[in-house]
């Protein structure tokens, strides 16, 4: 691990004083699990760290009028058992039990979670100079790319494997945001950025920000929100291809309004809203998720050795909505 | 018990003992009607509470004052010629006290897979070690490459070797050149072995063909390789993660080896695993002493996790080509097999014995060793066998369905080993064999159930070359010394016990010394050989010191020391008894010192090799292709069982290495720069808890013959059939053979003819 610069603030102002303009100047430090690795493998290229942990009020949940709020320190596992997550939001409680493994659940946070870096064993090695560290070329696309992304992937083809935010995208949830100008609120849906857009960042984040925390909004509440996910290993292992569905408004069998994620597939969660158009005012029946998963494989640009994937996503897809209906 | 010459044994299991005559010296072999007090109990081993309160303390935890941290350069490319190495930068840098270039030390000046050692620092901290590493300038001459055997064997090809070295070598059969086997008379033998087979195959009733390919596994320990040195004059303290405390010793006092200790000590107490991957101090550990010695500091060089994957050695991976010819009556009448593995850059051994186990008629093999730039092969827990049995149960089972047989019963035909036999019967009960194989499913969700079996063979009778002592002090207290390692099987404990059983005490009356080359030479830990080496010399040490003892009492309190017994803690004598301590206390002398040599093995007993059956029940889901394996039965033969907790542990760790093995472990090599992706644990995938069954362990107690414990080792041969059987089980459940490891949710897709699959 190269040599690190720790701050320690014990408030947000003084968090935010200690961070850059640029992310190579200084890193945020939650539960550790990703950036301590990014570190150990000179992947990330600051030696600042910023520690959260001392700022108190980022690692509670709390009920307000406006709804659910969850720190961005809260950890996996918190989240997992909170009463008001299992009541109102079951899928996410259900997606942080398939992340990870329980020591890692016990130290990383929500934010951490968000706010993690790509999964790609080209980018995670630092003798591979790639697009998103800065370099010219993706080596996935040309490389060994078996769990590599099915979507978007033209960049840069890592995954975003955050299995929290395709289930906090589903529900609407905002991501509250404190910066050098006060805080501003982003909707989960706008969170991420897609590699198209810039490959070199993840997140709406500013190198000079803090995501604080998460809202889930007043009414946002549902037990018919579904999360399924498939990977190689049942023991600790990132998934290969994920599905949230979540009914939002439904007329017995059919489904009036509904959002799609897909997740681990592409490099960001992705929301279908062409999925979610199809699925409105339809009676789900086998035609109908078959109809979909078959939208969904169209419109996949697999790589050499990741078409299996485009197969997933229509068994996860369809599992999700079946689950979902089930309520 | 008497030191006879000819002496009747018996031997057996179950209720099968024959009587042989043989030739022993010490301490005869233990009878099955003998009432052994310790042997066949399971206290727990002697080391598990210093393990899981981290008491113990492994190489890695060995610090000296003034400990210097030492780091190796690596070369990022697969393939190529060292210019120069330049440590001037370096040895500037802050902290360092040493540096040095693999080019002096080794005359290496080629690097043939990527992460290659190249030089060598050491410096106050591992932080500045890590970045005086990185200030080592080195000059190469980049050349071409291939990392995978595929490519290798292209028309073409890069040269991964040296000198005119060719990527493809035929690696046996081979010219026996001891017996004068000329070349054309050694082509002329490998033809007719063809067309032997040629003509059988014509004969057979059936006959059945596949490929089946296997990744390279690396070995993945949780300590990785590694030495903390401390020189003192020309005497080095080596403290080494090593199977072989002898070997390294031998290394490091070789004039060859290039450290040259006038006296050397190697330690390794505790081992945080190996599984044939630590059989030498290897360079690391070379030149962890050289840099100590230039810095006149302890150092500590221990590999990281990439440099464990990419430099301490792998399973090599296999492809085979395999027909089998049976005749309608379930004979296997002959069998060629054509075999493709990758040891490397380096030569050597990369084969996979997919010949053996079973009676196969004539057999024609020939293999071959395919050179890649990637990192050399070493033993790993069952060299070659798990990927042969992966192979080999895969075409039993489709010779078994040729010709219309249960499995079981196909394998029973074709099987000529006496313990096995009983086995699959063994097997078969527990596991519910007959019901599970021939469940009719109809309907159901997209989740299949799916059984199979597959056997093991192994070769554990161990040898001579060891020594064990055994001191009682005049208060009571008893030590056990040898000094090899104990790599995790429990070696430490069986010694213990087997010395324990001699003075009629408990394991925790004894106290165990393992680990330290002062002490008695003993075994590396290589072919399960370990416990049938040292029990015996534990054996004949605990039985000598018995006899001193009983002369002592006999002495001292009038007693006939033929009638005196060592039991439950008492020396007793007739009607009488004293405690072990009170008659420890009658010494004149302040202790009893053994120092027992293992006795020659013996010519005859059963069998001589391991058996073994394993059975597995698995779940596919056919929609994402994720394989579940729910269920091993594992039945298992180690000659006597000393320990059967410690025995069935090992059981158990085969099995689930076996599962990993079958499901998740391989090495992925980039084939755009030729360095491997996943050297780490994240992305190199190991089974966890939630992937392991459910497993049902049965051990038979076999006398054995062979040596005066009957003991034989089980450390590798619970690994050949578990990813065999796991493979049959898959093939059961969805009706197709995934012929490749692992078995992947990709694979099994393909194979279940999903098109998005295919690669």
């Amino acid at each position: 691990m190269k040599p690190i610069k720790m701050a320690l603030p014990r408030t947000l102002d003084g968090a935010l004083a200690s961070l850059g303009e640029s992310f190579d100047d200084a890193r945020l430090l939650a539960g550790g699990t990703d950036l301590v690795s990014e570190l150990k493998e000179r992947t990330a290229k600051t030696d600042t760290v910023v520690n959260l942990k001392r700022i108190p009020g980022l690692d509670q949940f709390q009920q307000t009028e406006r709804g659910l709020e969850i720190g961005a320190l809260v950890t996996l596992q918190q989240i997992i058992d909170n009463a008001d997550v299992q009541k109102g939001y079951p899928a996410l409680a259900h997606a942080l039990t398939e992340a990870a493994n329980p020591n890692l659940r016990n130290v990383g946070t929500l934010g951490g979670n968000l706010c993690q870096k790509m999964r790609c064993w080209y980018y995670r090695d630092d003798t591979y100079p790639c697009l998103r560290k800065g370099g010219s070329t993706c080596y996935a696309q040309d490389g060994e790319n078996e769990y590599h992304s099915i979507y978007e992937n033209e960049y840069c083809c890592a995954i975003h494997p955050s299995s929290a935010a395709p289930v906090l995208i589903a529900h609407g949830a905002v991501a509250l945001i404190a910066g050098p100008n006060g805080k501003r609120e982003v909707a989960m849906d706008e969170f991420f950025v897609p590699a198209d857009v810039n490959p070199y960042i993840e997140t709406v984040v500013e190198p000079n920000e803090v995501l604080t925390g998460v809202l889930l909004p007043k009414g946002s509440e549902s037990t018919t929100c579904a999360y399924v996910e498939t990977r190689d290993r049942q023991a600790f292992d990132w998934a290969v291809c994920g599905a949230t569905v979540n009914v939002i408004v439904r007329d017995g069998k059919k489904i009036n309004t509904c959002r799609v994620v897909l997740s681990a597939v592409a490099p960001t969660p992705l929301r279908r809203k062409d999925l979610e158009e199809m699925l409105a005012g339809k009676e789900v029946t086998e035609k109908v998720l078959d109809e979909v998963a078959e939208a969904a494989a169209k419109t996949a640009k697999p790589l050499e050795q990741n078409g299996y994937k485009v197969h997933l996503t229509k068994v996860v897809l369809k599992r999700a909505i079946r689950q979902a209906m089930k309520g | 018990m008497q030191d006879s010459n000819e002496t009747k044994i018996k031997v057996g299991f179950g209720d099968s003992f024959r009587e042989v005559t043989i030739n022993i010296s010490g301490p005869r072999p233990y009878h099955p009607d003998d009432e052994l007090e310790l042997i066949g109990k399971s206290p727990n081993r002697t080391d598990a509470e210093a393990k899981v309160t981290g008491a113990a303390r492994y190489t890695y935890d060995r610090k000296f004052p003034g400990m210097l941290y030492g780091k190796i350069v690596r070369c990022p490319h697969a393939n190529a010629d060292i210019k120069s190495i330049d440590l001037s930068a370096a040895k500037a840098m802050p902290g360092v006290k040493a540096a040095i270039s693999f080019q002096d030390a080794f005359r290496q000046n080629a690097v043939r897979y990527a992460w290659t050692g190249v030089a060598a620092v050491a410096a106050e901290t591992e932080q500045q070690a890590e970045l005086a590493a990185r200030a080592v300038k080195v000059e190469y001459e980049v050349l071409p490459f291939c990392v995978t055997k595929e490519d290798s064997m292209k028309d073409g090809a890069p040269t991964v070797g040296r000198q005119n070295q060719e990527n493809v070598v035929m690696a046996s059969p081979r010219r026996d050149r001891r017996r004068g086997e000329t070349q054309e008379d050694f082509e002329k033998r490998v033809e007719e072995m063809g067309e032997r087979f040629d003509e059988l195959v014509k004969e057979a009733d059936k006959v059945v063909s596949a490929e089946f390919n296997t990744q390279v596994q690396t070995h993945s320990p949780l300590e990785t390789h590694g030495v903390v040195c401390n020189w003192e004059g020309g005497n080095l303290t080596c403290y080494c993660s090593t199977q072989a405390t002898f070997n390294v010793r031998r290394e490091m006092t070789s004039r060859r080896g290039g450290v040259g200790a006038e006296n050397a000590t190697v330690h390794c107490e505790y081992i945080g695993g190996g599984f044939g991957g630590k059989f030498s101090a290897g360079r690391e550990g070379v030149a962890g002493a050289m840099l100590a010695r230039e810095a006149k500091r302890a150092v500590h060089l221990m590999l990281d996790r990439r440099e464990e994957h990419t430099d301490a050695g792998n399973r090599p991976d296999a492809k085979q080509e395999l027909t089998m010819g049976v005749n309608s009556d379930g004979e296997i009448t002959c069998y060629r097999a054509r075999n493709w593995g990758t040891p490397g850059g380096g030569g050597g051994g990369a084969g996979a014995h997919n010949d053996a186990i079973y009676d196969l008629g004539h057999v024609d093999k020939i293999e071959y060793a395919v050179r890649t730039n990637c990192g050399g092969a070493r033993a790993l827990r069952a060299p070659g066998w798990p990927q042969g049995a992966f192979a080999l149960e895969g075409m039993m089972d489709m010779g078994a369905a040729a010709v219309a047989m249960d499995p079981v019963e196909f394998r029973k035909k074709n099987d000529r080993h006496p313990i096995r036999i009983e086995e699959y019967d063994i097997a078969a009960a527990k596991f519910g064999w007959n019901e599970k194989f021939n469940r009719v499913v109809t309907g159901g969700g997209p989740v299949k159930r799916g059984v199979g079996v597959a056997s093991t063979l192994w070769f554990a009778r161990g040898g001579r070359g060891c020594g064990c002592t055994v001191r009682i002090h005049k208060n009571g207290t008893v030590e056990v010394r040898n000094g090899a390692q104990d790599i995790g099987t429990g070696t430490r404990s069986i010694m213990g016990m087997v010395a324990a059983e001699e003075l009629g005490l408990t394991l925790d009356d004894v106290q165990t010394f393992i680990g330290n080359t002062n002490d008695p030479q003993g075994p590396g830990s290589g072919g399960s050989t370990t416990a049938p080496t040292i029990t015996p010399a534990a054996r004949v040490a605990g039985y000598e010191a018995a006899l001193r003892l009983r002369e002592i009492v006999a002495e001292a309190k009038g007693w006939n020391a033929a009638d005196i017994e060592l039991k439950s803690g008492h020396a007793v004598h007739k009607g009488d008894r004293i405690p072990f301590k009170e008659a420890c206390g009658l010494m004149v002398e302040d202790q009893i010192e053994v120092l027992g040599q293992a006795p020659r093995n013996y010519r005859e007993g059963v069998a001589g090799t391991n058996a073994g059956v394993q059975m597995a029940e698995v779940e596919v889901d056919t929609e994402t292709g994720v394989v579940k394996v729910l269920k091993v039965t594992a039945v298992a033969d180690a000659g006597k069982i000393i320990n059967p907790k410690l025995a069935e542990s090992q059981v158990r760790g085969g099995v689930i290495q076996g599962v990993s093995f079958a499901l998740f472990e391989r090495r992925v090599m980039d084939r755009q720069e030729g360095r491997m992706v996943n050297a780490n644990l994240d992305q190199y995938k190991i089974v966890g808890a939630a992937d392991c069954p459910d497993i049902d362990v049965t051990l038979l107690d076999v006398y054995m013959g062979w040596n005066n414990t009957h003991v034989m080792g089980l450390g590798e041969p619970p690994i050949v059939a578990t990813a065999a059987a796991v493979a049959n089980a898959v093939h059961n459940a969805i009706g197709v053979r995934v012929t490749s490891l692992p078995i992947t949710p990709q694979k099994v897709l393909a194979a279940l003819g999903v098109k998005e699959a295919k690669v």
